[in-house]
């Protein structure tokens, strides 16, 4: 068996912006200059459902924020792990998209349950909720460090 | 007095907890192992020699590169509690290390983690004895290592999904499953696209798209092993060609550490990406070399929570970068 890896995007209705929601593993094949036509001003990115992104996803990544650059001021949202791993390591990774929220991970100290959940960030600085456990009703916390998790909102 | 075949080792800590963590891991290894509390006593043992492996922290530093000058065949190990190579790498690569174990927490007062000293022990022991390829050297007793190997490039992403659904099994959280994932498929890329060279030593396919798939031959099929045991999931790649040398590997991964336009290649073939990719996926990233014969890349992800960082150290991680090379004795040795 051979998985094929891929990426896929559909535009849902929103109230603002044209939306649109990328989804499985931006890499050498993710065919993002296909979505470049699509995107004609600005747009939001849902990519909550990014599982991995690796390099060679990376420098397509990078084209395509050059290619719709110009179409903007984008927005990004619910980025996924990966890709806010992405952001805190590459420079440029959002272009001059604007980051609306990430999904972080948070944690129960109390009985080790885990969760993963949206963070808003507002003038430049993450609103960190205090959910509390599914599991035991215990306040959960973010499970990295802030100034680490969010690094990329410091240059 | 050295008995004879003992090794000898120096430990230069400033903090005393750490001095004595750390002398108690390497003495593990069987060798004799000096740790003076004194920067005086420290000039003296250095002086005083033969020595095998010197363990220093930052603090210390300094001193490893008159060491190295003195003895070029000694081996240094770079154990630290700064954090984040993110903001010292400049300065830790330019440091004369074999292995750097940065931002250990077997060097963090207070804090004695047994995943942190079974790897110093390993480096250490690897740095005895050159005996330096294995997973198992990093894993405890009774893991179960699986093994794959990939003779055609598009098999990677299926190895890619069953290494993420063992570590699931394995229990390891959600959000370091994108990370093993990223790892493995950074470090079969490395092994299927960028090592194997012709009999000129010319790339094969490092300067292919990486969107063409390619079929290996069997000099260039890459093994794949991975497991768990229970504290740590590993990964080991391995590819026949050993062409990764420290100052590649070393020069790939500094150059991303810089937030400029350099840091992506836009060629056609990697995006020179890929190793510091990986590298940031693990908490231990291990290149064994034997030149010429074997390259075997070792990525480890912790299972369970690692011990907090020092207060104040809002970047801190723990993080290793340990390189070996098998050493074959030069002409007339
Ligand atoms: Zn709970």
């Amino acid at each position: 068996m051979q998985a094929k890896r891929n990426l896929t995007w559909r535009f849902v209705d929103s109230a603002d912006l044209p939306t649109c929601v990328l989804e499985g593993i931006v890499g050498e094949d993710a065919g993002l200059d296909d979505l470049v036509p699509d995107i004609k001003g600005p747009a939001r990115f849902d990519l909550s459902g990014v599982a991995r992104i690796n390099s060679t996803g990376v420098r397509e990544w990078l084209r395509f924020v050059e290619a719709i650059n110009g179409k903007g001021p984008h927005r990004l949202f619910r980025c996924s792990a990966p890709i806010v791993a992405q952001l805190n390591m590459i420079d440029n990774f959002r272009g001059s998209a604007k980051v609306e929220s990430v999904i972080a991970p948070y944690y129960c100290e109390a009985c080790g349950h885990e969760l993963a959940t949206e963070v808003t960030i507002e003038n430049n600085t993450p609103k960190l909720p205090s959910p509390a456990c599914a599991e035991c009703g215990e306040t959960m916390a973010l499970d990295e460090m802030p100034a680490r998790y969010f690094y990329f909102l410091s240059y | 007095m050295l008995k004879p075949g003992e090794k000898s080792v120096l430990v230069l800590q400033s903090s005393p907890k750490s001095r004595r963590l750390t002398a108690r891991a390497v003495a593990a290894t069987g060798a004799h192992c000096v740790a003076p509390p004194t920067g005086e006593e420290s000039t003296q043992a250095l002086a005083n020699g033969p020595l095998d492996v010197l363990v220093v922290d930052w603090e210390n530093a300094a001193l490893a590169q008159q060491a190295v000058k003195l003895n070029p065949r000694l081996e240094v190990v770079l154990l630290t509690d700064r954090p984040a190579f993110e903001r010292y790498a400049e300065d830790i690569m330019d440091l004369p290390m074999s292995s750097m174990i940065v931002s250990s927490f077997v060097a963090v007062p207070d804090a004695n983690d047994p995943v942190a000293t079974r790897e110093l022990v390993t480096t250490v022991a690897k740095l005895f004895t050159g005996d330096i390829f294995g997973l198992e050297k990093y894993m405890g007793w009774g893991a179960a290592i699986r093994e794959q190997e990939i003779r055609a490039s598009q098999q990677a992403e299926g190895i890619v999904q069953s290494a993420c659904e063992d570590a699931a099994r394995s229990g390891m959280p959600e959000r370091e499953l994108s990370s093993l994932g990223l790892l493995v498929d950074e470090l079969c890329t490395n092994a299927v696209w960028d090592a194997p060279v012709d009999a000129e030593g010319q790339p094969r396919y490092a300067d292919k798209s990486r969107a063409q798939p390619v079929a290996l031959a069997p000099n260039e099929y890459v093994t794949v092993r991975y497991g768990s045991d229970g504290n740590l999931f590993g990964v080991s790649v391995s590819d026949n060609f050993g062409r990764l040398d420290q100052d590649l590997a070393v020069r790939y991964i500094r150059k991303c550490f810089r937030h400029n336009d350099q840091q992506v290649s836009k060629s056609a073939g990697g995006a020179g990406l890929g190793l510091y990719m990986a590298f940031n996926s693990v908490s231990s990233f291990v290149i064994n070399v034997d030149p010429g014969v074997r390259t075997e890349v070792i990525g480890l992800i912790r299972l369970g929570r690692a011990p907090k960082p020092p207060a104040g150290e809002s970047l801190g991680t723990s993080r290793s970068l340990c390189y070996f090379r098998t050493k074959r004795p030069k002409k007339g040795e």
